[in-house]
């Protein structure tokens, strides 16, 4: 086997980063990413893209907290480069409050993100209804500019993007040698994932650019993210939901609960309503698996279900994935050259 | 009671307001005027980027510093308010940086969450080795201006265009109290060998993207001579020039140059910004603000006058301390006229 012919099923950050990261790391391969919808139709084009990590109950600490740092330090040189605009990447502070002390003071993100500390007193006074407060700087990853970004740079590697709905991925052979499933919420029919559920996330995007810090509710439920082409007000978490349409009431709610932590958002125009649905799973499936059939082999590695942390952890597990990869490919020419013998 | 307030920039105008919340309710009828022969967006405060910052040693004259931690806690009540916006008044943090260490500031108490910034943080900037973070406000000149009018309109203060040529000129109309607050030009009206134009030039971009100020300070050259970014309401302004003693209105292109090569050094992503205006403005410089009383004669009569100009380039920061101050002259005045007796506590 000499070009090991990849397919990345699935163009959302995860599936358009894991793709850049395939052709960057990978030696001799192509990259075809195929997918029923690409930006600006994908669920992480609905995403405000601030990174800030969560845990989840299955995958441990240590691993996200690793994907994480990957993430920033890598987000970060984008942030100072000449593509940062292009990229829609940059950093913004702000502050994350609590309506009671949380049990946990220092998040294991803590260290990753810049100037993290504890909230002072007169700080605090300006949110009445909470006791504590964490500070810092962090990212910003606007998906309505990162990823056209990041399909430039698939293309400008040699990449292919294919609007195709795969039923079964076994499509994909034989005119693929190793497949990355990157479909999300779409591994629940691909793969038959019945853990993987959705968690529909409502928000309003608007205009308010006198708004420089974001600010998030404790829980994460309330949120303000101001970006570089409006400000993202959120939101709602509503499990097993896959209505697709906004809600008006949930609207007025979301900017009801925004507006009382900035009043000033009052006074926000051109307010649009978005629904999105995170792909929840209790962890990350981030695995090798070699499907066979009637003589048939094919080597997939999964990348999916990174629920609300998607952008905080793309990259660092696209990095993972590509590691995988590198490990079929390494198979496959082993015993492309065994069969030789 | 006749005031006529001289000058329509930020002082005129807020001291203007200060004076009618206070003693509107016990004089009556208080009749205040504004004479200037420039108004919004055509003052000196239309210029500025409008960030609450100090100086960053100790002003010669203390109170100084506590003018301006009353106009910060001032701005700060406001900020929870839905008005914010429509007075030009946000909420922003950033970094200060230096090539060494320096003490710190005599505000670091008065803005939010000042502490030095980390060792990675410095990293973002590889021309500074030291420096702080903290948050403060912008409060945009053009904005808060165009707010002012309204509220001094809505209280019956009128607006006229006129350039004044002397302080007897308008004592002469018969007015009881002028304050002057006639800032870089205060040396027509009566010479002032201790104010001088900081003659300023500022470049505005879109680039939404920017969310934090950075203001560098180079040793030895004074502020404003080293780049400043500072994020406003809806753009952002590039700075970086501090000549005193010139009175050139015009943009210079040299200048131009100077301001978007230390800029785009300092902040590399600025090269995409789209420019969207240039303007030049007069800081007017004085060792330290003259806030004070001054009987002047035209023939028999004499007309008290309040001085209120020199603020440097901290107008915008220590403006509501200077106009509480000048309401309490303002009160003195009125007590020794026995209009009206007001203790102190009500000021």
């Amino acid at each position: 086997m000499d070009t090991a012919r990849v397919a990345v099923v699935g163009a959302g950050v995860i599936g358009l980063s894991t793709a850049q990261c395939i052709s960057q790391l990978v030696p001799r391969c192509s990259v075809t990413v195929i997918a029923d919808k690409f930006t600006p139709h994908t669920t992480s084009d609905v995403a405000a893209g601030i990174l800030i990590p969560h845990a989840y109950p299955d995958t441990p600490v240590p691993m996200v907290k690793r994907w994480f740092r990957d993430t920033f330090i890598h987000l970060s040189a984008i942030a100072r480069s000449a593509e940062a605009v292009d990229a829609g990447v940059h950093l913004v502070s702000g502050w994350q409050i609590f309506r009671s002390i949380p049990a946990e003071e220092v998040p294991f993100w803590a260290d990753v993100v810049l100037g993290f500390r504890k909230m002072t007193e007169a700080e605090l006074q300006r949110f009445p209804q909470h006791v504590f407060g964490q500070t810092f700087t962090t990212l910003k990853c606007e998906t309505s500019a990162y990823l056209p970004w990041l399909e430039k740079r698939v293309k400008r590697s040699g990449g292919l993007l294919l609007t195709r709905r795969i039923e079964d991925l076994w499509e994909l052979h034989p005119s693929f040698d190793i497949v990355v499933n990157c479909s999300g919420l779409g591994s629940q029919q691909l793969v038959g994932d019945s853990t993987i559920t959705p968690v529909r996330g409502q928000l309003l995007q608007v205009q308010a650019p006198w708004v420089k810090h974001f600010i998030r509710d404790g829980n994460g439920l309330t949120y303000v993210y101001p970006g570089t082409s409006h400000v993202t007000l959120g939101g709602t978490r509503q499990k097993e939901d896959w209505n697709l349409s906004p809600d008006a009431d949930i609207s007025r709610d979301i900017f009801s609960r925004c507006c009382a932590l900035e009043p000033s958002l009052h006074r926000a125009y051109d307010i649009k309503e978005k629904v999105g649905l995170r792909p929840y799973r209790p962890g990350v499936w981030l695995q090798k698996e070699l499907l066979a059939q009637e003589g048939k082999k094919l080597p997939v590695v999964h990348n999916y279900g990174h629920g609300s942390g998607g952008i905080s952890v793309h990259w660092g597990s696209a990095l993972e994935a590509t590691r995988l990869v590198n490990e079929c490919v390494r198979s496959l020419r082993t015993s492309a050259s065994t069969s030789k013998l | 009671m006749r005031v006529v307030v001289i000058g329509a920039g930020v002082i005129g105008l807020s001291t203007a307001l200060c004076i009618h919340e206070r003693y509107h309710s016990v004089l009556q009828p208080l009749d205040i005027k504004v004479y200037a022969d420039r108004f919004t967006p055509l003052t000196t405060t239309d210029v500025a980027a409008g960030l609450w910052q100090p100086y960053l040693s100790t002003p010669s004259d203390p109170q100084e510093m506590e003018w301006n931690r009353q106009t910060f806690d001032y701005l700060l009540s406001h900020m929870h308010s839905p008005n914010a916006e429509q007075m030009g008044l946000a909420l922003v943090s950033g970094y200060n940086l230096f090539r060494e260490a320096v003490p710190d500031p005599p505000w670091k108490d008065i803005v939010l969450g000042f502490r030095k910034l980390t060792p990675r943080e410095l990293e973002l900037f590889p021309d500074y080795s030291y420096g702080w973070f903290h948050t403060s406000l912008i409060l945009e000149g053009q904005f808060y201006l165009q707010w002012l009018t309204e509220r001094l309109k809505e209280r019956g203060v009128q607006f006229f265009q006129q350039k004044v040529k002397s302080l007897e000129e308008v004592a002469r109309g018969g007015v009881d109290v002028i304050i002057n607050c006639t800032g870089v030009w205060s040396g027509t009206l009566q010479p002032d060998p201790l104010l001088q134009p900081g003659r300023g030039q500022i470049i505005k971009v879109e680039a939404p993207w920017m969310k934090h100020f950075i203001i560098t300070h180079e040793p030895g050259s004074g502020i404003y001579r080293s780049p400043y970014i500072i994020p406003g309401m809806h753009s952002l302004t590039l700075g970086g020039i501090f000549q005193l003693g010139n009175w050139s209105e015009v943009s210079s292109s040299q200048d131009h140059a100077t301001i978007w090569k230390g800029c785009c050094h300092l902040e590399p992503t600025l090269k995409k910004a789209r420019i969207v205006g240039e303007f030049t403005g007069f800081r007017p410089v004085r060792p330290q603000i003259r806030l004070e009383r001054e009987r002047v004669r035209s023939g028999s009569a004499s007309t008290e006058v309040i001085h209120n100009y020199g603020h440097s380039g901290y107008g915008l920061t220590i403006h509501w301390g200077c106009a509480l101050e000048v309401a309490k002259l303002f009160g003195k005045v009125l007590e020794e006229k026995k209009l009206c007796r007001m203790p102190p506590s009500n000021l």
